[in-house]
């Protein structure tokens, strides 16, 4: 039996994470610090890195035939045993950090909701690291390649490498890429930034930056209101292009799909290194996502939905960033079957029923919220009457403009179900095709408020059984029970 | 199995004690914090909270009251070969439906009052969620802890069946050199 221990790396990190989240402490006794403050400081960082000791000293992986076991705990133990064909997603990180101490972070995803996050994190050198994988692969294919874990692989033991690449992001994709999703989130911080310009420069507190402010305020003043606005948009819009471009220049960086008969493996970063191995079979939805620049170029954003992956901080689960029809047709469909669908039956529509009734009745919640509004901010005068006129009309816009989409998602929504797949596609301003394999679904749940009951008709929510966080929910609005009843029959009878 | 079926007529009951147990001591301690604090907080903001208090009170009385009569009319549920449905909940209604093949546990519980009256929670996991069935007669629970287990006893077994032949036909295929 093979044992492993994480690297030594391991009660620095710990450490520091430990520290993190105990950060106020330091920062409540940094305010009139004394000796004793100090010593106490002192203390606490003593016991946090005799903490992260003890974690380190008494965490092993022991390798087994069909499974790896994860002992730990130094006064409560505790065993987790993981089956190999279990796992979810192997997860290869080299960030910042790891690269300043040489060592490599693995990922394993097994899907389980027990371990809570249901991720194990294992720190070690790239040579081991690489080693654990392929130990994962080969007894998950059983067929034992290696002995002793933490010896080296020899030549002639190390498996042919079987991934083949199937594309590697040119640098012209990369920008395409980014030009053609401007991200709102963006747009909203640079054009914070841009109307407080003036602010922001003078905490420089520099002759130059006033001198400049100047000149931009002197240089703006002489210029109509509307050319201003509309110079200042282009200038944002600019602003927005040009950060979004260097964000996806680092984080895409090198993207790269490779594939085998069981994987996918994607890899991508610049300064932190991301691989990732996704077993085939565990990939529960693919969606093809097209904003509106996107749209107009035909080009698709391939994203799938699986355990693992996506699941970080400002992380997507992105299968490749940009792509044309031909290769989602002639590659994507080839590498994954069970998600081949024709565009032509697109055009069927089936099911659904629009609900006049619902966009009436959330018109009316709308105008009783903005007549409320009204005599309440009247009555009590709270503000100006004209302000509070300004309110309702803005609220009466907006209800509108909410009935106008609802009424344009249904004229734009298509869908195609058969015995094996589910095709959803949304499309109004950006389209997402949804291409669900039966087999993925976890379960169904059919919601109906007041209004649906009384109309026969629901929400039909699919859920891929990935944990709600990792975009698990699939919702179809405005169905009729037969179809449901369809859905139904189709997904657990065939 | 394949009809709806309601849950025990007992259900009602169970509701109505577990939620006027937890009316009552809510109101025990709405009672006690108020000669506590009587003294030590200024009247308006006394009347302010001691009317939040009996407007809880009064919502959770009749949600003790009221609510088990028309959740146990909603509450309906069907165990089929392939699938479980149940529907619940009564302004806004549920409808789950999940196939037996996805089932991971099958987990019989029973709390104090349960106990009293006979009763069992039926909770089935996935690998995502978990879902009860409340309130089953025991003879009903364990049919259907029992009627589960099998059916994905039998499923397991499939396929398994369905794999072992899938990889003897790659063999074969191989052996042939086809």
């Amino acid at each position: 039996m093979n044992r492993i221990r994480n690297s030594k790396v391991f009660i620095i990190k710990d450490a520091l994470k430990t520290l993190k989240n105990t950060f106020f402490i330091f920062l409540a006794a940094l305010i009139d610090m004394e000796f004793y403050d100090l010593l106490i400081i002192l203390a606490i960082l003593s016991i946090i890195l005799i903490k992260s000791f003890i974690v380190w000293k008494n965490y092993y992986i022991s390798i087994l035939e069909d499974r790896f076991i994860i002992d730990q705990g130094a006064f409560y133990k505790k065993k987790t045993e993981i089956f190999y064909d279990k796992i979810h997603t192997m997860d290869v990180k080299k960030d910042l950090f790891c690269r300043l101490f040489d060592v490599v972070e693995l990922k394993i995803d097994n899907g389980s909701t027990e371990l809570g996050k249901a991720e194990i994190s294992i720190i070690l050198g790239e040579d081991k690291i690489n080693n654990f994988v392929e130990v994962v692969e080969s007894r998950k294919n059983n067929t034992n390649i290696i002995d002793n874990i933490n010896e080296p692989l020899k030549d002639d033991k190390k498996p042919k490498d079987t991934n083949y690449q199937i594309r590697k992001i040119t640098t012209k994709e990369l920008i395409l890429s980014a030009l053609l999703r401007p991200n709102l989130g963006t747009l909203i911080i640079v054009s914070t930034f841009f109307f407080n310009i003036g602010e922001i420069l003078e905490t420089f507190n520099s002759n130059i930056f006033i001198q400049l402010e100047s000149i931009f305020n002197k240089y703006m003043a002489q210029l109509e209101l509307w050319t201003a606005i509309l110079l200042g948009t282009i200038a944002i819009l600019i602003f927005n292009f040009i950060l979004d471009i260097i964000i996806s220049l680092i984080r895409y960086s090198s993207f790269t799909l490779s594939a085998n008969k069981e994987n996918i493996k994607i890899s991508y970063g610049f300064i932190t290194l991301k691989e990732y191995t996704i077993p085939i079979n565990k990939i529960k939805a693919v969606i093809l996502k097209q904003s509106f620049f996107q749209k107009l170029f035909g080009y698709y954003r391939v994203e799938i939905r699986n355990m693992g992956y996506g699941d970080e901080k400002n992380e997507i689960a992105i299968l490749f960033p940009i792509c044309d029809k031909a290769f989602i047709e002639e590659t994507l469909f080839r590498l994954l079957p069970s998600f081949k669908f024709e565009e032509k039956e697109l055009n069927l529509k089936e099911g659904k029923e629009f609900n006049k009734i619902s966009i009436i009745y959330s018109f009316i919640i709308m105008l009783a919220i903005a007549l409320i509004s009204l005599l309440v901010f009247s009555i009590f005068k709270l503000i100006e009457f004209k302000i509070s006129l300004m309110i309702f009309l803005a609220l009466i816009l907006l209800s509108l403009i909410v009935c106008f989409i609802t009424y344009m998602q249904y004229k734009r929504y298509k869908l195609i179900i058969n015995k094996n797949t589910i095709v959803y596609c949304k499309d109004l301003i950006n389209k997402n095709i949804f291409i669900i394999p039966t087999k993925s679904i976890e379960y169904i749940n059919l919601k109906q408020g007041p209004i649906k009951k009384k109309y026969k008709h629901y929400s039909l929510y699919l859920d891929l059984g990935i944990g709600l966080a990792r975009g698990s929910l699939i919702a179809i609005e405005n169905i009729k029970k037969d179809f449901a009843d369809k859905i139904d029959a189709v997904i657990y009878k065939g | 199995m394949e009809e709806y079926k309601k849950l025990s007529p007992k259900a009602k009951t169970s509701w109505f004690i577990a939620r006027i147990i937890f009316t009552l001591s809510l109101f025990i301690i709405t009672i006690t914090s108020y000669f506590f604090f009587k003294n030590k907080i200024s009247s308006s903001f006394l009347k302010i909270s001691l009317i939040i208090s009996a407007i809880l009170l009064i919502l959770l009385l009749l949600n003790a009251l009221i609510y088990p009569w028309y959740e146990y009319k909603q509450w309906k549920y069907m165990i089929s070969e392939d699938d479980i449905k149940f529907s619940e909940g009564i302004f806004f209604t549920k409808n789950f439906i999940i196939p037996i093949i996805r089932l991971q546990e099958i987990r019989l519980n029973q709390g104090p009052i349960n106990k009293k009256l006979n009763l069992y929670d039926v909770i089935i996991s996935t690998s995502n969620i978990s879902h009860k069935i409340p309130n089953l007669e025991e003879s009903e629970a364990l049919k259907i802890s029992e009627f589960l287990s099998k059916k994905i006893k039998e499923k397991v077994n499939k396929e398994i069946l369905e794999e072992i032949n899938s990889k003897e036909n790659i063999i074969n295929l191989n052996e042939t050199g086809e």
